[in-house]
């Protein structure tokens, strides 16, 4: 470049700065907003499920029945909650107050202790120890004691998803009683189950990477259409575009500063949660931000384009939602993408937040090193590329 | 009242000039109910987990058998040396070894430990794999016990996840759209200093909040009645109970909606302002706050009182009530009660925003 390119690179790049630094405004709202919006969902998101209300009817009243419900209680998921009656409980679930019911029937005392001889027998009689849990399950029916020995749950179906995870839980509890209280028999296999790289299983620690990205791109595409569409509604656009200025040289003076604002943005939320939730930053610092930059870069092409495709500031706020919220969803940083229909996930493919959510995760969270990003890397640069070439010619096609 | 409908018509005569504008306000509600109806699954399923099975003996090939049956866990057969890559690499949820003595231990009764590493990084599926690998290593089969236990599952026995998410996303394109609509329709002509007619014209700030209230409201009808037939032909979303509480619900909901939208343009000081409040207090509140995805219950502590503020939340328990639930009336009585109270208050917020620009314009 020569030096006249290079000083009127610059001072562009001085127009631009000096125009978005005054605008004390904008400044606050692209500080402040995302970052407390980012602290608060950390805080306050919890996927994983505690304290559900389970209603909870003995109607036994025995020792076998208050087993049961130790060892449900034990799980650590359930709140239980005492009805009198099979009536109450079944209202306890129709009107929201308990997810589930559990209903003991009044022979249970005697069912438990029928099936555990039955199991005992069937020790004896010479079954391995491997597979006894199949024994018992064998003998069960076998002493026409499998009527008798059920025990009622009452789920509230509507929502499926908490549903099935309370059915499970039950099942697990369950399961646990008949290895604790009816066959006794040891487990042919323990699994010793470590979480990898999140050993609390912390909520924080999943959604701030995820919810970084996606902020960045909401604000990103939004800030970035803005500042183009405002010269064009006030005109000042066709000034710029008679000066001597090439039209890369206009395009990038108007990325720089809110690519340095979008990045002041992401480290301040990383720094205070990394303060607040004490959020991990497991790799490499230079590799996160070289790979972060190339996300905010592809956020603000994307922001370009609408801006060179609106008219008017209306559209571009309406354009923005249309791309942000299917990149949001469909990349899986706020919520878990792996239950997609098969098209979802090959439409998610072409999502840049996907590849730039599982580097955020694995940069920070697991400490990968380059080599296990180069999937990630290489289609984060070739999003930027594309995008901020295509907005360059729109841009030049539209000046000319 | 002929000042509410001028100001309607005018609104509406400049709304109708931007044709791009309309197609997208049309557009952008089906297409978040299509993505989020379609796409937002919590249920996941064929999760890989890699197995090395070092002891290569029938009792292991048992095992791996039973994970393969379980709906949640797709097992992988790796070498050891691929095993933690495979995890760094995102290519699976979960990895076990199973250790090369597993034949000789079960013939010696012993208990035969399986060491598993699963991927912390997803909180939401972390907790299932580890529950299905406990269930297949148990035995895998629901009976394998000799109490069991009959389930009878209320509202949605199949357990749909459609009739839980749909009825949700009602609520998220409720909200977003009438919201983002009226807040820019405001802002815009704050930001081209158009609003300082009325601080010289006889209208009054509330007629004027109203007739451009009108205006959108009526659009987010139109909106709303469009992605309720989709909702019903795409996805077979039905009244289960009746309907009346929720058709009573939906003017009231839309219209507090327009009202958000018009206090946060009238509060805010540019168009970009008010649309990044917009997004961050109705698209993330109303997405992650509302229950819509994630249950409230576990929020904790004073964050909690943060979702009682989202409007969102009230109009999705009646939502789902009348698409799944079906209690009706004794359901929905309360949530209609405070949805009004929103609707109260951000009435005279939004019009003392407009009196507030009047005054300091005079």
């Amino acid at each position: 470049m020569t030096g006249a390119g290079m000083s009127r690179l610059f001072a562009l790049l001085l127009k631009e700065f000096k125009q978005t630094l005054r605008n004390k405004h904008l400044l606050y709202l692209l500080i402040v907003p995302p970052v407390i919006q980012l602290l608060i969902l950390a805080a306050s998101l919890a996927p994983q499920l505690h304290h559900v209300r389970l209603a909870f009817c003995d109607l036994s009243h025995s020792s076998a029945g208050r087993n049961l419900k130790e060892v449900l209680a034990g799980s650590r998921v359930f709140d239980l909650l005492d009805c009198a009656s099979p009536e109450e409980l079944t209202k306890f679930v129709e009107l929201k107050k308990a997810s589930a019911g559990v209903l003991i029937p009044d022979n249970f005392e005697r069912a438990v202790f029928q099936a555990a001889k039955s199991g005992r027998d069937a020790r004896d009689s010479g079954a391995c120890a491997a597979y006894a849990g199949a024994a018992a399950v064998g003998a069960a029916p076998a002493n026409g004691t499998s009527a008798g020995c059920a025990v009622d749950i009452t789920l509230d179906g509507s929502d499926a998803y908490t549903a099935s995870a309370v059915k499970a839980y039950i099942d697990a509890g369950i399961s646990r009683f008949n290895s604790q209280y009816v066959c006794r028999t040891k487990p042919a296999f323990e699994p010793q189950v470590i979480y990898m790289y999140n050993r609390g299983l912390k909520a924080s620690w999943y959604f701030i990477p995820g919810l970084l990205g996606a902020i960045i791109t909401i604000v990103g595409v939004l800030v970035s259409s803005a500042v183009l569409l405002r010269e064009k509604e006030q005109g000042t656009l066709e000034q710029l575009l008679m000066t001597p200025a090439r039209s890369w040289e206009i395009v990038l003076s108007k990325i720089l500063p809110i690519y340095v604002l979008l990045l002041a943005d992401l480290i301040l939320g990383l720094s205070l949660s990394m303060y607040l939730f004490a959020l991990p930053f497991r790799g490499n610092c230079f590799l996160f931000f070289s790979g972060a930059s190339l996300y905010i870069l592809t956020a603000i092409g994307a922001g370009l384009i609408l801006g060179t495709v609106c008219k008017t500031q209306r559209q571009a706020q309406l354009c923005s939602f249309f791309v942000s919220i299917p990149i949001v969803q469909l990349s899986g940083s706020v919520v878990p993408a792996d239950g997609m229909p098969t098209l979802m996930q090959a439409f998610s493919l072409a999502d840049p937040l996907k590849y730039f959510s599982s580097f955020t995760r694995a940069v920070l969270l697991k400490g990968c090193e380059p080599e296990f990003l180069l999937a990630e890397l290489f289609f984060l640069s070739l999003f930027t590329f594309i995008l901020l070439g295509i907005a360059t010619l729109r841009f030049r096609h539209q000046s000319e | 009242m002929s000042l509410v409908y001028m100001q309607a018509q005018k609104d509406w005569q400049e709304f109708r000039r931007d044709r791009l504008s309309i197609a997208l306000s049309f557009l952008l509600p089906l297409i978040t109910l299509v993505l989020f109806g379609y796409g937002i699954r919590l249920q996941a399923h064929d999760l890989k987990i890699s197995v090395e099975d070092s002891s290569k003996s029938a009792p292991a090939r048992a095992l791996f058998e039973r994970l393969q049956a379980s709906y949640l866990l797709r097992p992988v057969l790796m070498e050891s040396n691929s095993l933690e890559d495979s995890l760094k690499l995102g290519k699976s949820k979960a990895t076990m070894v199973i250790p090369a003595d597993l034949q000789k231990s079960l013939l010696l009764a012993k208990t035969a430990k399986l060491q598993i590493l699963i991927d912390g990084t997803d909180i939401v599926n972390g907790r299932f794999v580890q529950s299905a690998i406990y269930g297949a290593s148990a035995g895998g089969a629901p009976t394998a016990g000799a109490i069991h236990c009959n389930k009878h599952i209320l509202f949605n026995p199949g357990l749909n996840e459609t009739l839980f998410v749909v009825p949700g996303v009602y609520g998220i394109v409720f909200w977003i759209f009438p919201c983002l609509l009226s807040c820019v329709a405001i802002a815009r002509e704050k930001e081209q200093g158009s609003l300082v007619h009325i601080t010289i014209s006889s209208m009054r700030s509330y007629e004027y909040v109203l007739g451009k209230g009108l205006v959108y409201w009526f659009l987010a009808m139109a909106q709303a009645t469009l992605v309720l037939l989709t909702g019903f032909l795409m996805f077979g979303i039905r009244f289960c109970a009746n309907p009346i509480p929720f058709c009573m619900s939906v003017p009231l909901f839309l219209a507090t909606a327009v009202l958000f939208g018009l206090a946060i343009g009238a509060w805010s000081k540019s168009q970009t302002s008010a649309v990044q409040a917009v997004s961050s207090l109705a698209f993330f509140t109303s997405l992650l706050l509302s229950g819509f995805i994630y249950p409230l219950e576990n929020i904790p502590g004073p964050f909690s009182w943060i979702s009682y503020l989202v409007p969102a939340r009230y109009f999705i328990e009646i939502s789902r009530d009348a698409f799944s639930r079906g209690m009706g009336w004794t359901a929905c009585l309360q949530n209609m009660c405070i949805l009004a109270t929103f609707f109260f208050v951000l009435l005279c917020v939004a019009v003392s925003g407009c009196k507030r620009f009047k005054a300091r314009n005079l």
